[in-house]
């Protein structure tokens, strides 16, 4: 129960004030951070905070409803995770919340408050790991920006666990060249073994 | 005047010249013919001329067989005219004579012979009345009298006749079968000796009055009345009033309605049936928003109670967050224990079949928050507007709300699949006798061939209705002595007028004052 408030915020979506009041009472008495939305456009339109986060999203709702809500978010590439409240659950429509990655589908009046703060923990968790690989591969691709097109070729043939000689063979250039290549790589990208060379092989065949 | 019995009558006048006495014939009304002994026609007056048509010259000098008189009468008259000649007694007789056009008249004569000195008739003078008209008169008067004795002996309706003391005059066989009376028994007795129900005081000429001040002059009333047998019958009784034979009496026609209160009833318990079913299929409609509009307040309080569970059990608890956190569980408790009483009175089948009085505004507000949901997440804007000034209406609440319910979601269904804006209107509009509430959609209206139809049972246009909705609801209103009519906004959608009586409007009994 010991959360503390900066260990992650909570949207919720809520088209019914007394429901958004009740939650925002039971999660903050829980040690989540809450801000609350009256519809899914206003959540859409709203500045969100950087940090680790969790969407507790209504499933019907006036205008835009929670589906569309999760189709906007995943359509921006935002990795957010989305937990479902519904006051009359259909088979369909969990099917397609849980398909397009919600988290947890929740049925009102009498869901499981454990299970909610528990789902949001996890959203949270998942979250931050998310946000925390998403810095690390920005930090990757920093670092692969700064060879050359030769290098950042040389290296991913090395990644892929190919010998100099080899190289040499396939891009037509002799293996000294390649060798000068691939040192000046590793340095660039801060690397001292083959193995972390190899954990590069996607980033560098994604550039 | 009496008159001396051997007084001989003094003449008014003596007639010393012929001429003036063939002026007076000839001048007279009086048909005037004579006749030699071969039957021919001697004097033929100007009174025989208008009758006939004939000149006196045309007929003088020829007989009164090949001219006047028709062929199948030939036999008869000369009988007649024999028995004149040999008695020489004054006759009286009927016969007919063709006019010059071939019409019948019917003559009355008086016929008297006139003897020369030997005895022998030398003359028939016959003067005569042309009765043609009075005898046709005389027959329709007949033929009159002959229909109304039909009329009364064989009318389904009790007709009755009392005069201004409250006997009866008249009492036909339909009125003995209803009243299980025989006529002989009751006729020429007050009414009040044996119908007690039925004496509104007839001597006084005050029930003349009452009548008198209606149009379209009758009185009109349903009673039960008693039978001698102990048994009761409904019946309808009309009274009108006439003058007959120089006194004010009164006309009752009475009809058995038994049987029409009975099937009056079925039909009623038939609706009221078909009205709980249409309910149940309404609230299964409404099943999915209702549980919404269930859930939202218990998700509510149960959160609420969930964090203040929480707060109590941590050491430094807020005591006004806690305060302010029951207060709210308590108003959202109220809130649900609200939509469950709605859904209970909108579910009451009839159990309050008396019509009450309801204010148009309480009506469509209830039923539009019933709805609320659906239309909100439907998108549909409301525009609602009361009557002014306010109206009451004299319904049965529950089936008002029921037929204000399905307009509203029929509304709400044409909007579903129209492009543009959707805009449902609940208008209050009061009039002089009753108000109407008017439902208006912005969907794509009714085909016209479907106007018609519309509130025929089972009459559809949607894929997954029994088409029983409008056509209750039809029911419903004609049974508030209301109308229901559809019609096409010029703008686009549909336009439903529901127009119920005031609760202060004449209604149900036409006037039955004792």
């Amino acid at each position: 129960m010991a959360a503390s408030p900066e260990s992650g915020i909570v949207y919720l979506i809520d088209d019914e004030i007394s429901v958004r009041d009740g939650l925002s009472l039971l999660l903050g008495s829980a040690g989540f951070a809450v801000t609350s939305f009256a519809s899914g456009a206003e959540f859409l339109a709203a500045d969100l905070d950087p940090n680790p986060a969790c969407v507790l999203l209504d499933l019907r709702m006036p205008g835009v409803d929670g589906l569309a809500v999760q189709a906007a978010l995943s359509k921006r590439g935002s990795n957010l995770p989305v937990v479902f409240l519904t006051a009359h659950g259909k088979v369909p429509e969990a099917v397609e919340a849980v398909q397009h990655g919600a988290l947890g589908f929740l049925e009102k009046p009498n869901f499981d408050h454990e299970a909610l703060i528990e789902l949001i923990r996890v959203g949270l968790c998942r979250h931050r790991q998310a946000l925390t690989e998403e810095a690390r591969k920005a930090e990757r691709l920093q670092r692969i920006a700064r060879l050359t097109e030769r290098e950042r070729e040389v290296a991913l043939h090395a990644a892929a666990g190919r010998a100099n000689k080899v190289i040499a063979a396939d891009l037509g250039i002799s293996e000294r060249t390649v060798e000068i290549h691939r040192s000046r790589a590793m340095k660039k990208l801060e690397l001292r073994s083959v193995a972390d060379l190899v954990r590069l092989e996607a980033d560098l065949a994604s550039v | 005047m009496s008159q001396q019995p051997d007084s001989p009558i003094a003449p008014l006048f003596v007639i010393r010249d012929s001429s003036l006495l063939d002026n007076v014939l000839e001048l007279s009304e009086l048909l005037l013919v004579a006749l030699d002994s071969d039957a021919n026609i001697r004097v033929f007056n100007r009174a025989c001329e208008r009758a006939t048509g004939f000149k006196a010259a045309d007929v003088v000098g020829r007989s009164i067989f090949s001219t006047l008189i028709p062929d199948d009468e030939h036999e008869r008259v000369r009988a007649v005219a024999n028995t004149l000649a040999t008695t020489g007694e004054t006759s009286a007789y009927v016969n007919h004579w063709l006019t010059r056009d071939g019409q019948r008249r019917l003559i009355q004569w008086r016929n008297t012979a006139i003897s020369d000195a030997s005895g022998q008739v030398e003359i028939i003078v016959g003067t005569g009345i042309d009765v043609t008209d009075l005898d046709q008169a005389r027959q329709r008067e007949e033929d009159r009298a002959r229909l109304n004795q039909a009329l009364l002996a064989n009318a389904t309706e009790g007709i009755v006749m009392v005069d201004d003391k409250g006997r009866l005059l008249h009492f036909n066989p339909a009125a003995e079968r209803i009243l299980g009376q025989p006529a002989a028994t009751v006729l020429d007795h007050p009414v009040g000796e044996w119908l007690p129900d039925l004496d509104p005081g007839f001597a006084d000429g005050h029930l003349a009055r009452q009548i008198a001040s209606r149009t379209p002059g009758t009185i009109s009333c349903d009673a039960t009345l008693a039978r001698p047998d102990g048994s009761r019958v409904d019946t309808q009784l009309i009274v009108a009033a006439v003058e007959y034979e120089n006194r004010q009496c009164y006309l009752g026609f009475l009809q058995d309605i038994s049987e029409r209160k009975r099937l009056e009833h079925q039909v009623r318990t038939h609706l009221l049936e078909l009205a709980h079913l249409d309910r149940l299929r309404a609230l299964s409609d409404l099943t999915t928003g209702l549980a919404h509009e269930i859930a939202q307040p218990l998700t509510a309080v149960r959160s609420t109670a969930q964090a203040c569970l929480t707060l109590l059990r941590s050491p430094d608890n807020d005591r006004a967050e806690l305060e302010a956190a029951l207060t709210r569980i308590v108003q959202q408790t109220t809130h649900a224990g609200e939509i469950i009483a709605q859904l209970r009175a909108f579910l009451q089948r009839g159990e309050k079949a008396e019509p009450e009085v309801v204010s148009v505004a309480s009506l469509v507000d209830e039923v539009l928050q019933l709805l609320g949901h659906e239309l909100r997440t439907a998108d549909i804007k409301l525009i609602r507007k009361h009557c002014d000034p306010p109206c009451k209406l004299l319904v049965n609440r529950v089936q008002a709300e029921q037929v204000l319910a399905n307009l509203i979601t029929n509304a709400c269904e044409a909007m579903s699949t129209a492009p543009g804006e959707r805009i449902l209107e609940v208008l209050g509009v009061s009039g002089p006798e009753g108000c109407e509430i008017q439902v208006a959609d912005t969907g794509p209206g009714i085909a016209p061939e479907h106007l018609e139809r519309i509130f025929e049972p089972f009459f559809s246009t949607k894929p997954n209705s029994l088409g029983q909705g409008l056509s209750i609801c039809h029911s419903i209103v004609a049974s508030h002595g209301g109308r229901l009519s559809a019609e096409n906004r010029p703008g686009g959608g549909a336009l439903f007028r529901l127009q119920l009586l005031l609760a202060n409007a004449e209604g149900a009994c036409d006037g039955c004052e004792p």
